[in-house]
């Protein structure tokens, strides 16, 4: 039997790996604590450092999503799919162990070329950051490459619903994932987590090995899966999918993954100013690269979209961005992002620090509240789709954006003494919110690109977000950290015996994850301002 | 030819071994262990290390803060500065820790700003370290049943040989000099001590226990260097 003439399953195959690497996005945002205590990082200088654990993941999920596409284009997507695969299984692998021999390994090389005795605790953080964006980055790659050969796999027609069905399994993973690392942590130890999707990558690796064997009906090119072992007898037959053509944009990939590396540095680095060094005149503090690193950033950016206009085969058409539904649904993308993961880090926060009493409870508790959140978000996504298609994208859009923001201005009510019964309609009503909007600002920027463009187009619309998430998450931890400095410095007395220390810390945290949720409703306010540029035309109405 | 080649060598060989000096033998335990104490007690300054494994020792009489290990400079004869790590449930802080004398000074656990207590208030490395009553001349006094175990190279110093030396040492000034977390019984030691500074690069105390024993390891460098120790601003 040629698996490739049931198309279907190979995309359920491909979507399996697709889901776990989006599980694996969200999984630590209710273990951290846990994870933090566990490897001995102490919680007022090494919070933003364990803060990696999660920005490092969303960083290399994005970059690797930016050109491995464009990759399998070139050498094949069996190839490359199964590559992204094993570096997946690898880092799940090594996020397990992160804090044994690799952590060992790296003081004795540290050993050989210096003195003294690091930190054991920063040396085991150092691993496992490394590890999950190992992880990441295959993890990251899986998506462009399973979207691209969805393409591949149909024809025009149902090809969108197919890249939905792939964004929606993506998305769906990281929606689910603080569910399943709250009830495996209930358990078992969190290192679980990454041990368990060692079966499931190697099962999958088989069958994805086998399944992809023998290129598409119709689609004879080696380089297409490049199984099989057949010669190329024909070149391909369809202009749109362009696999074997083109160079790669290596230039390209190394400018954004650079400039996305410079955005997370410099916005992360401001908390290592803080604890214990914070003038609180002075509000915010920068540290001394924070600047020239944003400044990095920007310019890095610059030259890559410098490079795209003039590369031959560039890895996303700026032509593109001229379609205003284009440009705006990227932009309101990025911002419900920005304010999405404030929701999905700060819940967990706000129950370890205030509510729970054991990181056990804390762990299971932000898992299951988080669903009061995600679970709406994805129902929610099925009306938003079917309005979108009726009444156009704007209308959806802007109902779930002002929703988004009524739910964050409830969540500003919330105090350590709030049940968990009152906060439940604030998260679902936010999670309403983000639903309705998902649908349309997806199909806005699938249904602008010209057919051609529709892989790289579905693409954008995860790493808009994801790129929203990412300077969500570290700008977030940045401000926090030194919100709480200032706050501690002015609310807490001289000599305060250790019972008052811990009523301040709490109230500190109780006003910052405060003021966190404000910022995030002024984000997502600021989200209607694109999604009211979005129009339907009756193309858009038809394909949507 | 190649035989009579192989017997030259051989000749040669016997002559340069008859004529080479005779290997030293290495200074006794007792020896290495006095001249190691000196070498510290004269040192104006150094760096150290002191990490806890094992079962936990505690900080305070409800057991809820444990001591998990301290990084930082000691400067004679009385000034050290260090980063305390403790592990309370659920939670694993940095405390900073000053000493000048007799003033003493921590940092608050929120907000990381100085604060001066009254000598004695918490763990104390300018105490453990007093070149006149702290764990130098305890050294010189307090061990016993010495034995050189020959010349080992520790995995976190390539290269370097030093003497490695076991015995045991009366736990009760060392009770007393570290706030009450190692000792007072008789704790095994192993100490590594360069053979040509005789500077003592780590020491491990081990304590005695029934089920799962506490692990002191002391490691210390930049021997002579003397670091800026300056009260709190």
């Amino acid at each position: 039997m040629n698996a490739m003439n049931r198309p279907a399953l190979i995309i359920i195959l491909i979507s399996l790996p697709i889901f776990i690497g989006a599980l694996d996005l969200t999984v630590v945002s209710a273990v951290l604590p846990h994870v933090v205590y566990d490897l001995e990082i102490p919680l007022q200088t090494g919070l933003d450092d364990a803060a990696w654990v999660v920005s490092g993941y969303l960083l290399a999920y994005t970059v690797a999503m930016t050109f491995m596409g464009r990759l399998s284009d070139l050498i094949g997507r069996r190839k490359v799919y199964l590559l992204a695969l094993a570096i997946f299984a690898a880092g799940s692998y090594l996020v397990a162990v992160a804090d044994t021999w690799p952590t060992q390994l790296a003081l004795r090389a540290y050993f050989l070329v210096a003195s003294g005795r690091p930190d054991p605790a920063y040396a085991s953080l150092a691993m496992l950051v490394a590890a999950r964006m190992i992880q990441a980055f295959g993890g990251g790659a899986m998506v462009p490459v399973g979207m691209a050969l969805a393409g591949d796999l149909y024809p025009p027609g149902p090809r969108a619903r197919i890249l939905g069905v792939i964004a929606a399994v993506d998305t769906a993973g990281w929606v689910v994932g603080h569910l399943y690392g709250g009830i495996l942590t209930r358990f078992f130890d969190w290192r679980m987590i990454f041990w368990l999707n060692l079966p499931v990558c190697a099962l999958a690796f088989g069958l994805i090995y086998f399944a992809l064997a023998k290129p598409p009906p119709g689609l004879p090119h080696p380089k297409n899966t490049d199984g099989g072992g057949e010669t190329p007898s024909q070149p391909p037959q369809s202009e749109e999918h362009g696999w074997g053509r083109g160079k790669m944009d290596w230039p390209g990939a190394l400018l954004i993954a650079l400039s996305l590396i410079a955005l997370n540095i410099g916005l992360g680095s401001n908390s290592e100013t803080t604890y214990g060094t914070l003038d609180t005149q002075k509000g915010i503090a920068w540290s001394s690269y924070a600047l020239p690193m944003l400044a990095a950033a920007a310019a890095l950016f610059g030259l890559f979209i410098w490079r795209q206009a003039r590369a031959a085969s560039p890895l996303i058409s700026l032509a593109l961005f001229r379609r205003v539904n284009f440009s705006a649904a990227s932009l309101a993308n990025f911002l419900v992002g920005f304010s999405l993961f404030v929701a999905i880090a700060n819940v967990p926060l706000f129950i370890n620090t205030l509510v729970a009493e054991t990181l056990e409870q804390g762990a299971w508790d932000s898992g299951w509240m988080l669903s009061a959140l995600t679970v709406p978000m994805a129902l929610a996504s099925i009306p938003g789709g079917w309005m979108s298609s009726r009444w156009g994208y704007r209308l959806p859009a802007v109902t779930g954006v002002l929703a988004g923001v009524a739910g964050f201005v409830m969540m500003t009510t919330w105090r350590a003494a709030t049940p968990y019964g009152t906060m439940i309609p604030h998260l679902a009503l936010a999670g309403v919110g983000f639903g309705l909007t998902m649908a349309p600002i997806a199909a806005a920027v699938i249904n602008a690109a010209p057919s051609e463009y529709r892989g790289s187009a579905s693409a954008l619309v995860i790493i808009f977000r994801l790129v929203g998430m990412t300077v969500g998450v570290s700008s977030m931890a940045t401000y926090g950290l030194q919100r709480a400095d200032v706050l501690s410095r002015q609310w807490l007395g001289a000599a305060a015996d250790l019972a008052e220390t811990i009523r301040v810390g709490m109230a500190v945290a109780e006003k910052v994850i405060q003021e966190t949720f404000i910022i995030a409703a002024i984000v997502c306010s600021l989200a209607l301002i694109p999604v009211l540029w979005l129009n339907t035309n009756s193309q858009d109405r038809r394909t949507s | 030819m190649s035989l009579r080649r192989g017997g030259w060598l051989w000749l040669v060989f016997l002559l340069l071994a008859g004529c080479s000096k005779p290997t030293p033998l290495p200074p006794s335990p007792d020896e290495i262990v006095a001249r190691a104490a000196a070498r510290m007690k004269s040192l104006p300054g150094f760096h150290f290390v002191i990490e806890r494994t094992g079962a936990p020792a505690f900080l305070d009489y409800d057991e809820t803060l444990a001591f998990r290990r301290a990084e930082g400079d000691f400067v004679t004869p009385d000034q050290a500065q260090a980063s305390v790590r403790v592990i309370a449930p659920g939670l694993v802080v940095d405390v900073g820790i000053l000493s000048i004398g007799e003033r003493y000074w921590q940092t608050n656990l929120l907000t990381g700003v100085w604060e001066e207590f009254p000598p004695g208030t918490g763990f104390n490395p300018a105490q453990m370290f007093d070149p006149e009553i702290g764990f130098q001349p305890l050294m010189e006094s307090d061990l016993t049943d010495l034995a050189l175990n020959g010349v080992e190279e520790l995995e976190d110093l390539p290269g370097k040989k030093l003497y490695a030396v076991a015995g045991r040492l009366s736990g009760e000034r060392l009770f007393q000099m570290s706030y009450e977390m190692i000792g007072p019984e008789t704790i095994d030691v192993r100490l590594w001590v360069d053979p040509q500074t005789f500077d003592l690069y780590r020491v491990i105390l081990t304590e005695p226990a029934d089920a799962e024993p506490t692990v002191w390891q002391m490691d210390f460098w930049d021997f002579g260097v003397v670091a800026k120790i300056e009260p709190p601003q």
